[in-house]
């Protein structure tokens, strides 16, 4: 129909427009994507599955397990490297709290996906705790509150550029609990020298 | 017959100065550009060497659209210009909006600026301009 006074100049103006309009809706597409990513990284769920102490002589044995979950519809994360720093209160009376420093928990190198929905159980972990922190008065704690600081790599479209780890903070005695997410840190890795990470 | 006709008509009168084709070219352009680097970006936070190829093709009927080198050389400077600009706010704004914890709240809109600069600089760009001054070469001789 157009060709018939127009010229081919003007035509390939009219296919450069069309070239441009089927790559603007294969842009919005990804853009779309791209919009619920952000949400998606700040709404990963971690939380204290199962926390168990069993007590031998002045010793506890302290059995966790988390769970990590990705509630939003977002497709593309997975969890990789998953680790955990943990302190213990020792509850002595109303006024008197005893917070012992309690290092890193020893994971094995796991990976997941973390799709819309599904939960990413992450292995149990064991550590001992001593069962009275004042070996002198013997005055046993009343309650022991665990104070656990878990974090991972987060692999996402980012991959070749960052690395996105999420860190949570998680309080219990022995019950589940929700953690909360209290940083977001980037590792870049091949883009020079950019933003490095920080803590939260 | 007579709508294709009346369509063809207004065509050609949009695109009947230089100025006016620039007017109309530089826009479609940017877009293209911005859309063609954003696709890639938004799914792999990288370009493949088939994105560039795409970049470079626009590049080259973008420059034989234009014809003549001058004014193709100042359309890819402003188009380029415009581009990086778009890409940058179009990358960092779902960032700044959503209420990201510390600090990837202030990392990832620096993140996405190493990021569109290292895709768009320095080859890439020395790359498309050549491409340009080829395709105006080539609008020169056969348009």
């Amino acid at each position: 129909m157009l060709p018939i006074k127009t010229s081919k100049r003007n035509l390939l103006t009219i296919g450069f427009a069309a070239f441009t309009l089927a790559m603007l809706i294969v842009a919005a597409f990804g853009a779309v994507n791209y919009n619920r990513f952000y949400p998606a990284i700040t709404q990963i769920q971690t939380r204290i599955l199962t926390l168990q102490t069993i007590s031998l002589n002045n010793i506890i044995e302290v059995k966790v397990a988390f769970a990590v979950k990705n509630p939003t519809d977002y497709q593309g994360l997975s969890l990789s490297h998953f680790g955990s720093t943990y302190s213990v209160v020792y509850v002595m009376s109303p006024t008197n709290n005893i917070t012992a420093l309690g290092g890193n928990l020893a994971y094995p190198s796991m990976t997941g996906a973390l799709n819309p929905g599904t939960t990413f159980n992450v292995a149990l972990a064991t550590f001992n705790i001593t069962a009275n922190p004042t070996q002198m008065t013997s005055q046993t704690p009343t309650m022991i509150v665990f104070n656990f600081q878990p974090s991972f790599i987060l692999s996402t479209f980012l991959n070749k550029v960052s690395e996105v780890i999420p860190s949570y903070d998680c309080t219990s005695s022995g019950d589940p609990a929700v953690c909360d997410q209290t940083g977001l840190t980037l590792i870049t890795s091949s883009v020079g020298g950019g933003p490095g990470g920080g803590g939260g | 017959m007579e709508e294709a006709r009346t369509t063809a008509t207004r065509i050609n009168q949009l695109l009947a100065t230089e100025n006016r084709r620039s007017a109309v070219l530089i826009p479609l352009w940017t877009l293209a550009m911005t859309a063609t680097f954003a696709q890639a970006l938004f799914q792999r936070a990288s370009m493949s060497y088939f994105d560039y190829g795409l970049v470079a093709a626009i590049c080259f009927v973008a420059g034989i659209i234009v014809i003549d080198l001058g004014r193709a050389l100042l359309s890819y400077i402003a188009t380029m210009a415009i581009t990086t600009f778009l890409l940058i706010t179009l990358l960092s704004y779902p960032a700044t909006t959503t209420n990201l914890p510390s600090p990837g709240n202030l990392l990832f809109s620096s993140l996405w600026i190493i990021v569109v600069f290292t895709t768009i600089f320095p080859l890439p760009l020395i790359a498309c301009l050549v491409a340009t001054v080829i395709g105006a070469m080539v609008g020169e001789k056969y348009f």
